[in-house]
Order: structure tokens, then C-alpha cells, then sequence
């Protein structure tokens, strides 16, 4: 399906005059206030003379309540330089939200000072106690940080055995086999050390960053099971994600075939993307070819950077998105039961993102009106052919509307905010830090300030968030969640895994337009499979929390 | 302020509309051009050169702009398509390179408009159409889209450019069984076509068949030419007839570049043999395993005992998966040619991975002796040795090793393998303890060396309480 029903245009024309007003007008839709709310970091690439290639790919974000205090806190990956020693890099910085998206730096003594040269970070609770651990990818081994309260975690990497080696970018927490735990999925890049940096040339410049295939070692991904004792093993090989390589940059995770397993989307750069569709059996297979969304509309690989899954056209399934590299259009991928169609010029994105390289991305209802609208964190690769100045790399990052037509249609200006940014862009992620109701975004920019965009669309629409938690208190990642609002069937995932090296805030966050409540009821399908039930009504512009086993099983 | 009085800026006018060298601009320069190759300098100084000698000329205009855009300059392209244009208003190919150009820096609409700006003053070519169909299909406007392709098919149904348009069309319609008939159409005009291919399987995928996923990729920077001489035009000017390019570009990754290149000397007449290898190792760059070996073939056919190209078919079928056959060749090549140590050391691991171990070691000493000094070959031999449990042969070697590449934890844990099996365990502890410092020892090797070591101490402990007098 993929018209529209009629329910969400009545919704929509109930709204209209509340929604439509800030793009058509030009107003703002974000005002850049990371320094004045104490939110100040500058991912460190450590560039001097040489071009390291992992300079130009890093770093990322994650929003998570550290504290379990209710508000969103800011723990950001740092680098510094690549031929340092651990020990001489600056470490990861952790911001303690101290009320309406107000921050503290926290990172003193917090044990999240990991000194990796890094690049993402998953959020999920590793071992089961109801807190949001901290999975941080590096250039080496990475790092798994025990959430122990009070914006306090412990390294306790070696004990789970999930200190991957090798190069990664976005992970994932993910309960691949249903068995209550999350198990971890690490997206790999390139096989790359030091000794291995090669120079490279781009027209007309003598000497620049290297794309991945420059290399000819592309990587495997890993899969960590969960133990349920606190320990992981790697499961890679005997899972099948050893039968196929790839330049691995974003990962999301969902049941794209509505089989009831959650499935793992990973955009690689340079290759095929891959769909690994989950077998039931602990095991996957790549479907990405055969299910279409290895390439692009006309059969072309494209440099898959950061992705995301949702039921855009509200037809029951996570449609895909892929952003990818300047010269190359997004790829949309409309999802009709698990087969994909690039659908990318109709449904806006064709032309419009070609000009910018693409990294972090993701969709939200960032104007409430019951559509998700998308954001994209920009920056290039290579040097601008035509300018050599001093930010060679920085470029605009865009904002879309998502209108009734199922399309997305720039904002201006450009990238939603007054005055015009421009930076290398990101991991990028997405939450409302000052809760009121606006989705906000934190942009992580290579060797600049660090965006923290505070939702500011005028006349935005009402909203409401579901928080889903499983019984020990954790987010249900993977439980979808599923209601009707006049006819039209919304489906969202609880989700933080997704866009570029980033965690997001993991709550269901809707908008609703004109509508002041949820009347019906709100399905949960929990990771496991089983559903519940529970019932209405839920008051507009209030984070409702819907636990496990708290209603009336059907 | 007082305007000037009307007769002056009339007289103004004049002068501009009969002295049009005084509007004559200097041709541009990047500003930046200090920091770029010293060939792409010499490019556009040359190319400059021409203009400023007939400033007067459109088509030195634009083939500075083609050679601008070669390189990467796009902006600086479009300056000099829009004084080529200016200059000869009636030429349609200045606004069509204006198009192509600001397509390919996202300019859609902008290009759209150029595009239809060349069509009134050309109406007849059939590529303009199908690229202005390709812009209104990239802002999702089927119908004029779909209008174009058809006028190309209408101008010369021979052009593959309108029918892959239409299907294309058809396939975001969600017309596939539409799509498929089109693109089986023009497969029978060539069953080699990539792209023909590649919209067959896609439609054919959206009809709900399962789809293979062997069928050809294309790169992401390949935009099919078919019978466009205006653009051939353009691609000339990224060609330099310099094999060694060709050679450097696919050194440094650059395969679609190089592939390029290698494409424009075959259109000037370069002959297989000059070309396979090169075309073989871009196509190896890009993943396109079939089309490079289908170039080895070719060449194989002319030249049967190329060794070159059998070491590249060698790693072809490898990749491919039969490595038994590419075992089989590599004997050729060294049968051929005994001193191809290359050959020796690809037949040696090929040998290792099949499990053929005491074959294997020959053969990598023979590499060795003809001088393929390459570490991860010794180390190979050193791990070859392991498994045939010759350890004295192996430790010296890996001793060697651990000195000449003492950041590689691998080789401390082999080298600890080794001292262990020699009857050295203090000294396997220590190389034990130097791989656990280093950061990229295998962890799978680590574990399996510190369990050897914690039974041979156990084994030790355990003796050395027997051999105690009770």
C-alpha cells in the first residue's frame, strides 16, 4: 500500500493551518544553541601533514538518560590524533542534562572517558539491569560502558568479550533471538592500520582522503550474542555474517519482512548494501540483492553512509533510507512486505540531496504534524575541487518536510536554522533534550563545535511520546508499537540505532497535529513476539509509559 | 544623483553590441591553483593558452570548459560553457555541456533549464531528450519525463538512451511486467549491456521473482554513453594517452577513473593486447569480476602463455571460489616461467589454503630464493611449517620476523608456538607477553597460545612433583 488513507489527510487538514506555515514562510525550524546550554565538543580528527583516513569519517553521539532521571543526557566520541597512544588522546565526554536542556559536563570521574580514536556509540542495556550502557566503536578495539547510576560507568569490555579489533562505525543492540537479552551488532569499515595508510590523489588535488575501495579491504561485520551473564560471544561466523564483506558505515535494525524476527540493515560505502534477513536460527542470510536494496534504481552501488527505517507511507512495513555520497541521490526504498523499490524521485529526495555527501540522517516529526519530516548532517570527503580554504570539507546540512503526499520538500533555510551552517557533519542524533515536545538534534562535527539544535518550528502540532520498557525497566528496543488515528495505522519502532554512529533517544515520539489525545488503544509487540494491549485514552504533550505486563494481556 | 542623459546610454549600448572584443574576458584561472598537480597545471595552462589566443572562439571556450571539467572544476566549466555560449548563440552543444555539468553538481532544474535551452536550437538529438527526461525522472515528474523518452525513441528507436528511460518510468510506475518487456527488448540488441541487464533484473524483482545476485553491478559513477557523439566529445578531454596513468590511477584505487581512460584509448584504436591487462585490473577495482575476465579471455585467446594474464585469471577463479583451478594455472605459469616468483609465492599459499602443506613449502622457498621479499610471505612459510610441526625450521624464522616486525602480535604468538614446541617455555612466555602488548594479536590466537602455555606449565608442574622425592 502505498497511497495514504484517507484518515491521515483528515488528520492532516485539521492541522494544516498549525503545520504548514513554517516552511512555506521561511521561519526557522532550529535555532544552534550548543554552547549557550553548556553542550560544548569538538570531534578531534588530529589532522596535521598526512591524510589518515579515519580523520575524515568520525564521530559520534548518543542521547540516553544516564541517570534515569527522565531527561535526555549527551555522551559524545572523541578522537584526537591517530598516530597518538591511547593515553595522549582526549577522552569521550559525557553532558548531564540539569533540566530543560541544560548541561553539565559530567565526564570528570564518570568512567565513559574512553580514549579510543572514536567514532559511534550504540546505547542499549547490556546486562540486563535496566540501565542504558554505552557500546563505543573506535578505530581498534572498542568499548562496552556499564551503566552503574549517578552518570557513572565501568569498562568492563574484557569481561564481555566485545573489544572488536577492527575499525567500526555504527553498532547496534539488538535481541536477534529472542531470548530477552540484547545482543550486539558492530558494523565494520575497512581493514586499516597505520602501516596500511596509502595516499591518494583527487582531481585536480595532488594528495587527499582515500575512498574506501582505495584500500581493497573491506571488512566483516560482528555479531555478539548476549550470554544473559554478563558476557558475549562472538557469534560472526556462525551466523553467516562471515559469507559477505563490505565498507560497513550505518546500521538499523528491523522486521522489514514482518516475519516477527528482527532483520539487520547495514549501508556499506563503496558496495552492496546487505539485508540480513534473520533465519529464525540464530542464523542470517543477505537478502539485500535479491530483496532490492543492494543498488540504487538503476542497478548502481552507491556510497552508503547513514540509514534509517520507517513506516513512512504507513503501510504497515519500515520503508529504508540510505544517504550516501555527493553526486548520488538518497536512496528511498519502499518496503512492500519485505521486497524493496528505489523510489527515491517520487518521493522527493532525487535531486535535492545529490549536491552534499550525506552521514548522519534521520526521519522525525520535528513540526508535530503526523508526518515524519527528515534531517541530514552533511560534509564532504574529499577537498572541494574549486576552493582550498581552510574548511575544505564543511558543507550545509538539509532539512525536509514530510507532506501528505508522502514526499519530502526542503525547508528553507536551508538546514532549518536563521543563520546559515556549515561544518563536516556526522554522527547525528535525535531527541527531545528539553522536553517539550519538539524533537531536537545533536550534530557531531569534525574538528567544529559540536550543533545542538533546539526544535524551534512555530505553531508546532501536539504531540506524544511512549516510553516502552520491559520489565526489569530497560527500553524495548526492537517492540513495535502500533495504534490508528482516525483509520490510518501508525507503526514505530523503538528504536535507538540508526542515522550515522549515533544512538538516539529510543522513546516513540508522535506528532499529532490538531488532536489533543489518543482515544484508542496502543499495541506493543514486544521483542519476543507476544503482544499486549493497552488501553486509551493518552493525553497529548505527556511521555506515557507503557511497561511490560502493566495491562491486560489480549 | 542625475541620470545620464538617454543619448549616452544609447551611444553605450552601441559600442558594446559593435565592439564585442572589448567585453572579451580573460579566461578563468582556479584560484587556488598552487596546490594542485603539477600535470592538471600544466592542463589548464595550455588550455588557457588557446583561448587567449582566440578569445573571439566558442569552442576554445568550451573545450577549456571540457578540460575544467576533467578535473573536477565544474564551476569553473560552467563559467567558460556560458561564454561559449554567449559567443555562438546558435550552438546547441554549449547550453547541452551547460546541462550535463550542472546536473552532475545537483543542479537539476538549472540543468533542466539549459537542456531546453540546447533543444530550441536543436531539437533533433535524441540524447538531449533522454537527459532532460533523466532530470524530470530525478524530480519525479513521470509525465514529462516519460514525454521525453519517447520523443528520443521517436527520433531514433535505434538509441537505447529513450527505451531505458522509458523503463525506467515504467518500473517507478510499478508497471515491472512494462519495464521487463523493454529491457528484454533491448537485450536481444546486446545480451551484454550492464545496464539492459541490470533494469531486466530489477524488473523482474519487482515483478516478485526471486532475482540471483550475480548479475553486473554498476559503479556508481558509470553513466552509459550510447550513441552520443556530444558527449564523447567531452569524455575525450578526461583522456590522456598515457598507459602509465592508467597504471598509477589503478595503484592508487582509482579503477572507474582508470577504466575511463583505458575506455577512450580503445575507442582511438588500442589494441587488446596493450589494453586487457589494464582493463582487467579496473574491472578487479570495481568488483566486476565476469567483465575482467572476460578481458583475460580475450587476451588468453590471442596470447595463450601470457603469463601475466594467467596470474590474473589465477586470482579471478580464486576469488570466484575454485581454488583448485587457480592452483592449476599458477602451475602453468611456473612450468612457463620458473623464475615468476610472484607465481611461486600465489601457488604456495593457494597450496597452504588447500590444505597442501608439505606441497606448499617448495613452493614458497622457491619464492623466496627468486627474491619475493615480502613479510607475510615468510610468515606463511613459518605457518605452514607449524602445522607440519617442523619447529626448529620454523622458530629461527620466526625469530627473524619478531625482530624485523616487533608490533605484530601474530608472529610473537607463532614465534611462542614455536619456542614451546622447542622445549623453550621461558622463552614462549616471553614472546607470549610481547604479543599480549601489542594491539592486534588475533584473539582466537591468543587464547589457543595461552592455553598451550598453561598446560605445558601444568605438565611441567605436575612432572616436577613426581620427579620430588616423597
Amino acid at each position: 500500500m502505498t497511497h495514504l488513507r484517507l484518515g491521515t489527510l483528515t488528520l492532516l487538514a485539521a492541522c494544516a493551518g498549525c503545520c504548514k506555515s513554517a516552511s512555506e514562510t521561511g521561519a526557522p525550524w532550529f535555532a544552534e544553541e550548543a554552547h549557550a546550554r553548556g553542550l560544548d565538543f569538538s570531534w578531534q580528527s588530529g589532522h596535521a601533514q598526512k591524510h589518515y583516513f579515519p580523520e575524515i569519517m568520525g564521530g559520534g553521539v548518543a542521547l540516553l538518560d544516564a541517570e534515569q532521571d527522565g531527561d535526555l543526557d549527551v555522551y559524545l566520541v572523541q578522537a584526537g590524533s591517530s598516530v597518538a597512544a591511547p593515553a595522549e588522546r582526549p577522552p569521550n565526554q559525557l553532558f548531564e542534562n540539569t533540566g530543560g536542556g541544560r548541561f553539565r559536563d559530567a565526564s570528570a570521574g564518570s568512567g565513559a572517558e574512553d580514549r579510543g580514536y572514536g567514532m559511534g556509540v550504540a546505547a542499549g542495556d547490556a546486562n540486563d539491569d535496566g540501565r542504558t550502557d554505552l557500546y563505543v566503536t573506535n578505530v581498534g578495539p572498542n568499548a562496552l560502558l556499564l551503566n552503574q547510576g549517578a552518570c557513572t560507568f565501568r569498562d568492563d569490555t574484557e569481561r564481555a568479550g566485545v573489544g572488536d579489533p577492527a575499525w567500526s562505525t555504527s553498532a547496534a543492540f539488538v535481541d536477534y533471538d529472542k531470548d530477552g537479552d540484547l545482543d550486539l551488532y558492530v558494523a565494520n569499515y575497512i581493514r586499516w592500520s597505520l602501516a596500511d595508510e596509502i595516499t591518494c590523489y583527487t582531481k585536480p588535488h595532488p594528495e587527499d582522503y582515500c575512498s574506501p575501495n582505495s584500500y581493497a579491504a573491506p571488512a566483516q561485520d560482528t555479531l555478539y550474542r548476549n550470554e544473559g551473564d554478563g558476557r558475549f560471544s562472538d557469534v560472526s561466523f556462525a551466523a553467516g555474517l562471515r559469507a559477505a564483506y563490505g565498507n560497513g558505515l550505518g546500521v538499523v535494525c528491523a522486521d522489514f519482512d514482518g516475519d516477527g524476527w528482527s532483520d539487520v540493515f547495514v549501508a556499506n560505502d563503496g558496495m552492496l548494501n546487505q539485508l540480513w534477513h534473520n533465519r529464525h536460527d540464530g542464523t542470517f542470510e543477505d537478502l539485500g540483492v535479491s530483496s532490492g536494496c543492494a543498488v540504487d534504481q538503476d542497478g548502481r552501488k552507491k556510497a552508503g553512509m547513514g540509514t534509517h527505517a520507517a513506516d513512512v507511507d504507513f503501510d504497515g512495513d519500515e520503508d529504508l533510507l540510505v544517504v550516501n555520497l555527493a553526486g548520488e541521490s538518497d536512496s528511498f526504498y519502499r518496503n512492500d512486505g519485505g521486497r524493496f523499490s528505489d523510489r527515491t524521485p517520487l518521493v522527493g529526495l532525487g535531486a535535492a540531496s545529490r549536491p552534499f555527501t550525506r552521514f548522519g540522517a534521520g526521519f522525525a516529526d520535528f513540526d508535530n504534524d503526523g508526518f515524519l519530516d527528515l534531517y541530514e548532517a552533511n560534509g564532504r570527503v574529499t577537498r572541494l575541487p574549486e576552493d582550498s580554504g581552510p574548511r575544505p570539507f564543511d558543507e550545509p546540512n538539509l532539512l525536509f518536510r514530510g507532506t501528505r503526499a508522502g514526499k519530502f520538500e526542503e525547508v528553507h533555510p536551508r538546514g532549518g536554522t536563521r543563520e546559515p551552517l556549515s561544518a563536516t557533519s556526522r554522527g547525528t542524533a535525535f531527541g527531545d533534550l528539553d522536553g517539550d515536545g519538539g524533537v531536537d538534534v545533536v550534530v557531531v562535527n569534525r574538528d567544529s563545535p559540536a550543533y545542538f539544535l533546539m526544535n524551534r518550528v512555530p505553531e508546532r502540532g501536539h504531540w506524544i511520546a511512549f516510553q516502552v520498557r520491559e520489565t526489569n525497566g530497560r527500553d524495548a528496543l526492537g517492540a513495535v508499537l502500533a495504534l490508528d488515528l482516525d483509520g490510518t495505522n501508525v507503526r514505530r519502532t523503538v528504536r535507538s540505532a540508526y542515522s550515522y554512529c549515533a544512538a538516539s533517544d529510543p522513546r516513540v515520539h508522535l506528532g499529532l497535529g490538531a488532536r489533543t489525545s489518543i482515544d484508542g488503544g496502543v499495541s506493543v509487540t514486544w521483542a519476543d513476539g507476544s503482544e499486549e494491549r493497552f488501553t486509551g485514552p493518552f493525553a497529548a504533550s505527556q511521555v506515557h509509559v507503557l511497561g511490560r505486563g502493566q495491562s491486560v494481556k489480549r | 544623483m542625475a541620470r545620464p542623459p538617454s543619448w549616452i546610454v544609447l551611444f553605450a549600448g552601441f559600442v558594446l553590441v559593435a565592439c564585442p572584443g572589448r567585453e572579451r574576458r580573460e579566461p578563468p584561472l582556479p584560484p587556488n591553483l598552487e596546490s594542485f598537480d603539477a600535470r592538471v597545471v600544466e592542463r589548464i595552462q595550455a588550455a588557457r593558452a588557446k583561448v587567449q589566443a582566440d578569445p573571439g572562439h566558442g569552442g576554445a571556450w568550451a573545450e577549456l570548459g571540457m578540460m575544467f571539467a576533467s578535473e573536477r572544476l565544474k564551476n569553473l566549466a560552467l563559467d567558460c560553457y556560458r561564454e561559449a555560449a554567449r559567443l555562438e548563440p546558435t550552438q546547441p552543444k554549449w547550453p547541452y555541456r551547460q546541462a550535463v555539468t550542472l546536473a552532475q553538481i545537483g543542479e537539476t532544474s538549472a540543468a533542466m533549464s539549459a537542456m531546453q535551452r540546447s533543444l530550441e536550437l536543436e531539437d533533433s538529438y535524441p540524447p538531449s531528450h533522454a537527459r532532460l527526461g533523466l532530470y524530470h525522472l530525478e524530480l519525479g515528474e513521470l509525465e514529462s519525463a516519460e514525454r521525453e523518452f519517447r520523443r528520443a525513441t521517436v527520433l531514433d528507436s535505434s538509441y537505447p538512451g529513450g527505451w531505458v528511460g522509458l523503463a525506467r518510468v515504467a518500473l517507478q510506475r510499478d508497471q515491472a511486467a512494462e519495464a521487463l518487456a523493454l529491457a528484454t527488448r533491448l537485450l536481444q540488441t546486446d545480451p551484454e549491456d550492464r545496464t539492459f541487464r541490470q533494469l531486466a533484473t530489477l524488473a523482474r524483482s519487482q515483478s516478485g521473482e526471486v532475482v540471483r545476485g550475480d548479475e553486473p553491478v554498476l559503479g556508481a559513477d558509470e553513466v552509459p554513453v550510447w550513441n552520443d557523439p556530444w558527449e564523447l566529445e567531452a569524455r575525450a578531454f578526461r583522456q590522456k594517452p598515457d598507459m602509465l596513468r592508467v597504471g598509477k590511477l589503478l595503484q592508487q584505487g582509482h579503477a572507474a577513473e582508470a577504466l575511463l581512460l583505458l575506455e577512450g584509448e580503445r575507442a582511438r584504436g588500442a589494441s587488446v593486447s596493450d589494453t586487457a591487462l589494464s582493463f582487467a585490473g579496473a574491472y578487479q577495482g570495481l568488483e566486476r569480476d565476469a567483465d575482467a575476465l572476460r578481458e583475460i579471455e580475450a587476451l588468453l585467446a590471442l596470447e595463450p602463455d601470457n603469463t601475466a594474464a594467467l596470474v590474473l585469471k589465477a586470482q579471478l577463479l580464486d576469488d570466484g571460489g575454485d581454488l583448485e583451478a587457480a592452483v592449476a594455472l599458477l602451475e602453468r605459469v611456473t612450468t612457463l616461467q620458473p623464475t615468476h616468483g610472484g607465481a611461486f609465492a600465489a601457488k604456495a599459499r593457494k597450496l597452504a589454503q588447500l590444505g597442501q602443506h608439505e606441497a606448499a613449502v617448495p613452493a614458497f622457498q622457491r619464492a623466496l630464493e627468486l627474491g619475493v621479499n615480502d613479510p607475510e610471505l615468510r610468515f606463511s612459510l613459518g605457518q605452514t611449517w607449524i602445522v607440519l610441526k617442523r619447529y626448529p625450521e620454523a622458530r629461527p624464522l620466526f625469530e627473524a620476523l619478531a625482530l624485523e616486525r616487533p608490533e605484530h602480535g601474530d608472529t610473537w604468538l607463532e614465534l611462542a608456538i614455536a619456542r614451546l614446541r622447542t622445549k623453550d617455555l621461558a622463552g614462549a612466555d616471553q614472546a607470549f607477553e610481547r604479543a599480549r602488548a601489542t594491539p592486534n594479536a588475533s584473539p582466537r590466537l591468543l587464547g589457543d597460545v595461552q592455553r598451550a602455555l598453561a598446560a605445558a606449565r601444568e605438565r611441567r608442574e605436575k612432572k616436577s612433583a613426581e620427579d620430588e622425592p616423597r
